[in-house]
């Protein structure tokens, strides 16, 4: 080859690494949490017996298998959790977050109405004399904080590199809906997936995703009566 | 003629712009380019097919369920509204109660079985542009309907058992080639930045 022309491109001599494996986690992950799902439906069904301490049972699993994976990734988790990172934009965005939540989900459940019956999340409290300050915790406290782990936290961590922003949102906030194994709830969910994947990406911080999904769990139990539970 | 001469007849020839498609696609065919290509068309066809199957079956099985809301009516049909009836898991339910619960039942199944159709028809379209989340969620939602399914109703879990392992290896697969297919796609971006 004469002097002076562009050398082509050095050729690649290996395959590029096969990106599978760092996609397993997250199917064994989604695979996991299902299970605790599905067995807890099953014991309901099996039994009868809506006693809420299958609920705690089934979020501790829940809680346990989501705290294994997120060990895995805590380098990128960790600082998710920094509080002073927050701008007034970032908090600005929380509330618009949560208001579009509660508009788009409030309109499709008051759709959903005319045709399908309501889940009363609070009755099998009630039945069994638990108090409202544990119905808090296993609804509003411990799916905020555990979901968002899972799914802004891990699965956007480890679907980012794999598949970029767009389609990573897209895939955690369909598994998200997914998990809530309802295909009544799957739009509404699916929206509430997006609309807090898109608020970590934006804010950078897992913790106004965890109070946009507390505080609308909240809302759904002062719907259906906390205050006179409490 | 030294070693150090260049020989115009030695000289390499100018590398195509195929060439590192060429590298790409050398050894087991599973690793071709067109392999994966057909793995993935094939996991979104198969979405496809389940959207059709799941919209047909649905508007079959919603009309089959008619004639057993009918029935269910009829046997209602000496009871008052207001007239308190014990059920077979021993709860009790006025008869009018019951009426609207078949009636809602009847619209339920239409809509939960066609709009589950209409999911995968959605997620077909999607698997057309962006392969790889569509098919992860359409694994996904499959494989937790028929766990619903399954859990609803234990003897459903071998109904169409081969079509459901079917289904659940070709979209592994599709997932796996579009999984493969980003990553080379992904390189070759870095290679010409």
């Amino acid at each position: 080859m004469s002097e002076g022309e562009p050398t082509p491109p050095p050729l690649p001599t290996q395959r590029p690494q096969d990106p599978w494996p760092r996609f397993v986690p997250v199917l064994w992950l989604m695979g996991l949490l299902l299970l605790v799902n599905l067995a807890f439906t099953v014991y309901v069904q099996a039994t009868g017996d809506e006693n809420p301490t299958g609920d705690c049972v089934a979020t501790s699993a829940m809680a346990a298998i989501v705290l294994a994976f997120a060990a895995r990734e805590r380098h990128s988790i960790l600082p998710a959790f920094q509080l002073n990172n927050l701008t007034w934009r970032d908090w600005a965005l929380t509330v618009a977050t949560f208001v579009a939540i509660a508009a788009s989900t409030e309109a499709w459940f008051f759709l959903a109405t005319y045709v399908f019956d309501t889940i009363e999340m609070l009755q099998p409290f009630r039945d069994h004399g638990w108090p409202a300050w544990s119905a808090v915790v296993l609804i509003v406290v411990c799916p905020a904080v555990f979901e968002e782990i899972a799914f802004r936290g891990f699965l956007l961590e480890r679907l980012t590199p794999l598949l970029g922003r767009r389609d990573a949102l897209l895939l955690q906030g369909a598994l998200f809906a997914i998990l809530h194994m309802s295909p009544v709830v799957f739009p509404s969910h699916f929206v509430i997936g997006l609309a807090l994947g898109w608020l970590r990406l934006r804010t950078g911080s897992l913790l106004p995703c965890m109070l946009v999904h507390g505080a609308w769990n909240l809302t759904v139990l002062l719907q259906e009566g906390l205050w006179s539970m409490a | 003629m030294s070693d150090a001469a260049p020989n115009p007849a030695v000289t390499p020839p100018e590398l195509p712009e195929t060439m590192p498609r060429q590298v790409r696609t050398r050894g087991r065919g599973r690793y071709s380019t067109k392999s994966r290509a057909n793995n993935t068309r094939n996991a979104a066809r198969w979405v496809l097919a389940i959207g059709i199957i799941q919209i047909v079956f649905g508007i079959f099985l919603g009309f089959n369920n008619r004639s057993v809301a009918a029935k269910a009516r009829e046997h209602l049909s000496p009871f008052a509204d207001d007239e308190v009836l014990q059920l077979e898991n021993g709860k009790t339910e006025t008869a009018g109660a019951l009426r609207l619960a078949i009636d809602r039942e009847e619209v339920q199944l239409f809509v939960v079985l066609i709009g589950l159709g209409v999911m995968f028809l959605a997620i077909y379209f999607w698997a057309r542009k962006s392969p790889l989340p569509a098919l992860g969620t359409a694994l996904a939602l499959y494989v937790t309907v028929h766990a619903v399914d399954a859990v609803a109703d234990p003897n459903n879990i071998y109904r169409g058992m081969v079509l459901k392992v079917l289904c659940i290896l070709a979209l592994v697969r599709g997932v796996k080639s579009a999984l493969q297919q980003r990553a080379l796609n992904q390189q070759d971006e870095a290679a010409q930045a």
